[in-house]
């Protein structure tokens, strides 16, 4: 069988889901579910890759981590449901819905569900997965493109993208391989902004920093979350800011953030 | 040879010349090219090294320099050095040479730091898809080195890497026509051209322009104007997302990330000098370090051997006695052991005072440099540059100087405005003092007291923040972006510090000691004619009365005009006699240090800013440090410190 692609692996996981939440275990079932969903049967491929079990009665049930991956694709569906029926007010809710699951991130869809209240089910009354901003019951949403002279020291970000008027500054940026995409990180605020921009460091001044927009709170490689302290960006010499025993400055800014988060 | 700064490219030229060229730590070592030739295989090559670039699009002065000799030489190859562990920033570069069509070998060098940083470098697949030998090595070790000279021979073009759209790619075939004639006869893909123009290279704008008409210029703007026309993106938006679009996925398919196996002690080390408040102690620690190298066993214990014991005990008095059993005339005798004497004054300053102190501190410096501390001093220091109407990356011109003002006023123009460059020639004619000055006032400090030194710097730091911050109000215009590479720390090698260090004293020696001879030649004359006499009176009412020191001292600075450190060696020599009292060496260092420039310096600043900004900088540049020093001699006269 050739290779699942991202976006085939995500459907039948969504339709392995539907399955067990109707209580239908028998493989034959799931298999026509994923027929529907993904356009060919890759029960056999879920398998293989560790997300999927079937007993030797045929019945069919996730592994851990395959729960956990379902549990997040279907969240971001039904809350992708949600945010068109009540925000927007779309009369074609499914549709949406089926696009907006596999372009946004967990945390576009923490901000998601944070805006919408936390939603328990979707429009269809089925339930949505709670994910870690329900568990803490955040209340407000914090941006996640900002200029990087907001992030936290330490704090590992994606950039997204530059904006300036000037030529000059955009160019001499990107010949030192800040462009999007790119993984940067604040090493210090003063005296002079240092960043690390993959293995380059780079000292500059803060209105240029401010040029740089990036998108935040992003997984690390290591699978670990950027933000809410709880693994902050933790990889190696790049340690995160707190771990450093000087970080006098780290920590006054890291305080700043907690308190409104 | 080309890449990036600070990557290696002067040791690998040293390795393919077997000349040795400053190699430094940190970017920007390199401004000028420089021509050498090697027999790094059968063939000799004439080998062209070139000051580091961010990309073939030239910023500043040194890059375009960089870039000429890559249009303009048609060059046999390019050898690509590069810093593995950039991947990204290296194939950025390469992606615009593969345009070109100009044959290249990549080098990836540093692959030691790259493994240390966890980075895994699939150098196959990456020579196959680039269709170039790549070769990695570590260019300080001669790891690879051997490869690189034979994979010369088999540079080949690079495959293209960045792809355009279609109708991208249909305008630049319209462009590459109207631009052939310009480039073809170059050597250069006209197709390359065109997407440098296209990108917005102004300098080879103008060059085309005036080569090819400015009726090809409107046919090219004309063809661009209408592709935009049709797309809510810029023609050189366009050009740039796709290149790095196309780069992210060849770093994606060739690099892979591993856990870093690092110093992490040298990383906390690197970030703990550029701390507010740790970095401002590791300052004055490495400024205590370098007093206790140069200042006590430069200056003292050396200088005290070499002047006393070997000069002063030993070969003045053969000299002089030979000479008188020998020569009777005595003008002649007086001319080579006399009080100015050639010997006795010329020689024994530049080899025993001011040789030993330079030597120290250029082993010194040199440590700093190779380490990578010095563009962490910048990041320190930059908010105070700001102040001075300066950006931060004029703090390398500026640490420059502390090696040679005349060559740093050079460097100014690596700066992006006028004003800055203005400002920074300006600042090091007035405070900064060159490497034997400073290592001869390290010494001469050293004889007043141990904190001396930071009440001396502290007082003409002062004076240059002073002036830059009035500078920079009066003068008119902008200042640059700072943007400035921090490199990381580095252990320093011992070859490369003893090769760089003997090189400065050689230059040391061809320099300044035929000069010495000459200032003392002058002072021999002005002394037998009693024109010393005259100007020693004359002078008397400012070195005297204003500053409150002896007027013997007014030979020093006469000898400052000529160099620098001359004069200081003259203050050190009366020092070291025990004839300046403590206050007098801290007012004499600082007005030394504020003093004119040296001969060589003016002629530079003549060559570069014009006769009258050079003429009106020394106009203020004197009074200045002599109303500076009157002021330092009333105050420690009031507050009784150093009496």
């Amino acid at each position: 069988m050739s290779m699942m692609t991202d976006r085939e692996r995500d459907e039948a996981l969504e339709a392995v889901w539907v399955g067990l939440e109707l209580d239908e275990r028998d493989d034959q079932a799931i298999r026509g579910r994923i027929l529907a969903m993904a356009g060919r049967d890759l029960l056999g491929g879920l398998v293989g890759e560790d997300l999927v079990v079937v007993q030797g009665d045929g019945t069919v049930d996730f592994t851990h981590d395959g729960r956990d991956r379902g549990a997040d694709i279907i969240r971001r569906h039904r809350l992708g449901e949600r945010l068109l029926a009540d925000v927007l007010e779309a009369a074609d809710v499914e549709t949406g819905a089926c696009e907006f699951e596999h372009v946004i991130s967990a945390d576009v869809a923490d901000a998601v569900c944070t805006l919408l209240g936390h939603p328990a089910e979707c429009p269809h009354s089925r339930p949505i997965p709670p994910g870690r901003c329900c568990r803490s019951l955040t209340r407000s949403v914090e941006s996640i493109v900002t200029p990087l002279n907001e992030a936290e020291v330490g704090e590992e970000c994606l950039v997204a993208y530059i904006r300036t008027d000037n030529h000059r500054r955009l160019h001499k940026l990107m010949s030192f391989g800040i462009a999007p995409g790119v993984s940067i990180k604040i090493h210090q605020r003063l005296p002079s902004y240092v960043l690390q921009v993959e293995q380059t460091q780079l000292a500059l001044e803060e209105d240029i920093v401010a040029d740089i927009h990036v998108r935040r709170g992003h997984h690390t490689s290591d699978g670990r979350r950027g933000r809410h302290g709880e693994g902050a960006a933790g990889k190696g010499e790049q340690g995160p800011g707190r771990r450093s025993p000087w970080g006098l400055w780290n920590r006054r800014s890291r305080r700043g953030r907690d308190s409104t988060g | 040879m080309v890449g990036n700064a600070n990557v290696g490219k002067s040791v690998t030229f040293g390795f393919l010349t077997g000349r040795y060229t400053t190699v430094s730590n940190y970017p920007g070592t390199t401004v000028t090219v420089t021509r050498g030739r090697g027999r790094p295989t059968s063939q000799t090559l004439e080998i062209v090294d070139t000051p580091g670039i961010g990309s073939l699009l030239p910023m500043s002065e040194d890059e375009l320099v960089a870039r000429d000799v890559l249009l303009h030489e048609a060059p046999d190859v390019v050898l690509h050095v590069a810093d593995a562990k950039n991947v990204r920033r290296t194939l950025l570069i390469l992606s615009q040479l593969s345009e070109l069509g100009l044959p290249v070998v990549l080098q990836l060098n540093l692959m030691d730091e790259a493994a240390n940083a966890g980075l895994d470098i699939d150098v196959e697949s990456l020579s196959q898809k680039l269709g170039i030998p790549v070769i990695a090595t570590v260019a300080t070790e001669g790891r690879g080195m051997k490869e690189l000279a034979d994979s010369l021979s088999q540079a080949g073009s690079v495959n293209p890497i960045a792809k355009y759209s279609e109708e991208v790619e249909a305008l630049l075939s319209q462009l590459a026509a109207i631009v052939e004639p310009a480039f073809c006869r170059m050597g250069i893909s006209p197709r390359g051209a065109a997407i440098m123009l296209a990108s917005g290279d102004d300098a080879l704008w103008e060059w085309w322009e005036e080569e090819a008409g400015s009726e090809a210029a409107n046919a090219f703007r004309e063809a661009v104007r209408r592709l935009e026309a049709g797309s809510t993106l810029g023609l050189g938006e366009q050009l740039h997302s796709a290149r790095q679009k196309a780069v992210a996925d060849m770093v994606r398919e060739t690099v892979t990330h591993q856990p870093p196996n690092v110093g992490v002690r040298r990383v906390a080390a690197g970030r703990l000098l550029t701390h507010p408040f740790w970095g401002l102690l590791s300052f004055i620690g490495v400024l205590f370090l370098m007093y206790l190298f140069v200042g006590y066993l430069g200056a003292q214990i050396l200088v005290d051997f070499l002047e006393t014991t070997l000069f002063g005990s030993w070969i003045n008095p053969a000299v002089a006695h030979a000479l008188k059993a020998v020569v009777p005339v005595d003008l002649l005798n007086r001319l080579i052991v006399g009080e100015y004497g050639l010997l006795t004054m010329g020689l024994t300053y530049a080899i025993a005072i001011v040789l030993p102190i330079v030597g120290t501190f250029f082993l010194a410096f040199g440590f700093l440099e190779d380490s990578g501390y010095i563009p962490r001093l910048a990041v320190m220091a930059n908010r105070i540059f700001r102040w001075m109407g300066l950006s931060g990356k004029a703090i390398l011109p500026m640490v420059l100087g502390l090696g040679c003002d005349t060559m740093a006023t050079l460097t100014a123009r690596t700066l992006e405005t006028r004003k800055e460059r203005v400002i920074t020639t300006l600042l090091l004619a007035l405070g900064i003092p060159c490497s034997a000055q400073l290592g001869v006032i390290f010494g001469l400090v050293a004889f007043a007291s141990p904190t001396a030194i930071y009440f001396v710097f502290g007082v003409v730091a002062l004076q240059m923040v002073l002036v830059g911050y009035l500078a920079g109000k009066i003068l008119p215009g902008e200042v640059g972006d700072f943007i400035l590479e921090v490199p990381p720390l580095r252990m320093p090698r011992m070859r490369n510090l003893l090769s760089k260090t003997l090189m400065r004293v050689e230059w040391f020696l061809r320099e300044a000691v035929p000069l010495f001879l000459i200032g003392t030649l002058a002072i021999f004359i002005l002394d037998e004619t009693g024109g010393l006499q005259m100007m020693i009176q004359g002078a008397r009412p400012i070195v005297t009365t204003a500053l409150g020191l002896p007027g013997e001292t007014t030979v020093a600075f006469i000898l400052g005009f000529l160099r620098r450190d001359y004069g200081a060696a003259g203050l050190y020599d009366m020092a070291s006699a025990g004839n300046l009292a403590p206050y007098q060496i801290v007012v004499s260092a600082i007005v030394m240090t504020l003093f004119v420039p040296c001969i060589a310096n003016f002629l530079v600043i003549v060559k570069e800013r014009g006769r009258w900004m050079a003429a009106g900088m020394v106009g203020f540049i004197f009074p200045f440090a002599v109303i500076v020093g009157a002021v330092v001699n009333q105050l420690l006269e009031f507050t009784g410190w150093y009496h």
